[in-house]
């Protein structure tokens, strides 16, 4: 059974209130790295994780939606 | 109800997506395909609570990621009964499965903790603002871009990065040990 599917729009109303809290975590000194560094790490984050969006999607995961589609079709149509 | 045509083509969109975030998250491409699976059929069940308008993709790394947490804590918890606190802490990861290996960047990566990495992958990989990443992590921006910033500095120190530029503590004990023991030498 699924208990917890928070939708973006279920979050929303507490979003304000939510910003005013203090951030504990953001209030602990932050170390600074040069900017060539960030950009480096940037690059190669973007470029690992490109290479894995554009790998080929296993059949099983698209098959999901078709299944799903199938049976939803005919419970409709009884 | 039959699932709408634009939907249906939004969540097939957002799978590679889904994937790519799944696998960087959790580092096994075995499990990141289980998650995935269970994040497609979870959003297939409770379709009726996604808002038109918002993202699909943002509502699927929701469910995605809060399947990774809940899945983590159970298995947590049942390595704790089993063999005690210290076997916990080593077996949070499902054993089967084929591991990435895809060199520094992802070892580095697996060694931040999952909230820091969770954060960097969706603002620094996937490309999602810090309010849609607060969103999906359930938290807010402040603490996203904390997260990001102490990702960043690890990832750095990990891959050994800001040695040229950056005279850190670290740095400076070093330097100052070095010149304490040439003194006495």
């Amino acid at each position: 059974m699924l208990t917890i599917v928070p939708t973006a729009s279920s979050r929303k109303p507490t979003e304000p209130e939510r910003l005013q809290v203090v951030q504990p975590e953001a209030v602990v000194r932050e170390p600074a790295l040069p900017p060539q560094v960030t950009a480096y790490l940037g690059e190669r984050l973007r470029a690992d994780y490109s290479h894995l969006v554009n790998d080929p999607i296993p059949d099983e995961l698209i098959q999901i939606l078709e299944a799903l589609d199938q049976k939803r079709g005919l419970g409709h149509g009884r | 109800m039959a699932v709408e045509l634009p939907l249906r083509q939004e969540m097939l969109d957002a799978i590679p997506h889904l994937r790519a975030f799944a696998i960087s998250l959790s580092g096994n491409l075995t499990y990141a395909d289980d998650l995935v699976q269970t994040a497609l059929m979870r959003g297939l069940q409770n379709l009726d609570q996604f808002q038109p308008g918002t993202s699909m993709q943002a509502w699927l790394f929701t469910i995605l990621r809060n399947q990774f947490y809940t899945e983590m804590r159970r298995r947590r918890r049942e390595v704790e009964d089993a063999d005690g606190a210290i076997a916990g802490r080593l077996a949070v990861m499902p054993e089967q499965g084929a591991r990435l290996d895809f060199g520094d960047m992802q070892a580095a990566l697996a060694r931040l903790p999952f909230e820091q990495r969770e954060a960097l992958l969706l603002v620094g990989a996937e490309g999602v603002s810090y309010e849609e990443a607060a969103r999906i992590c359930g938290t807010n921006i402040g603490t996203i871009k904390s997260r990001i910033n102490r990702a960043r500095a690890r990832l750095a120190e990990l891959l050994d990065l800001s040695l040229e530029e950056d005279l850190g503590p670290d740095r400076l004990v070093k330097a100052s040990l070095f010149m304490h023991v040439h003194a006495i030498v």
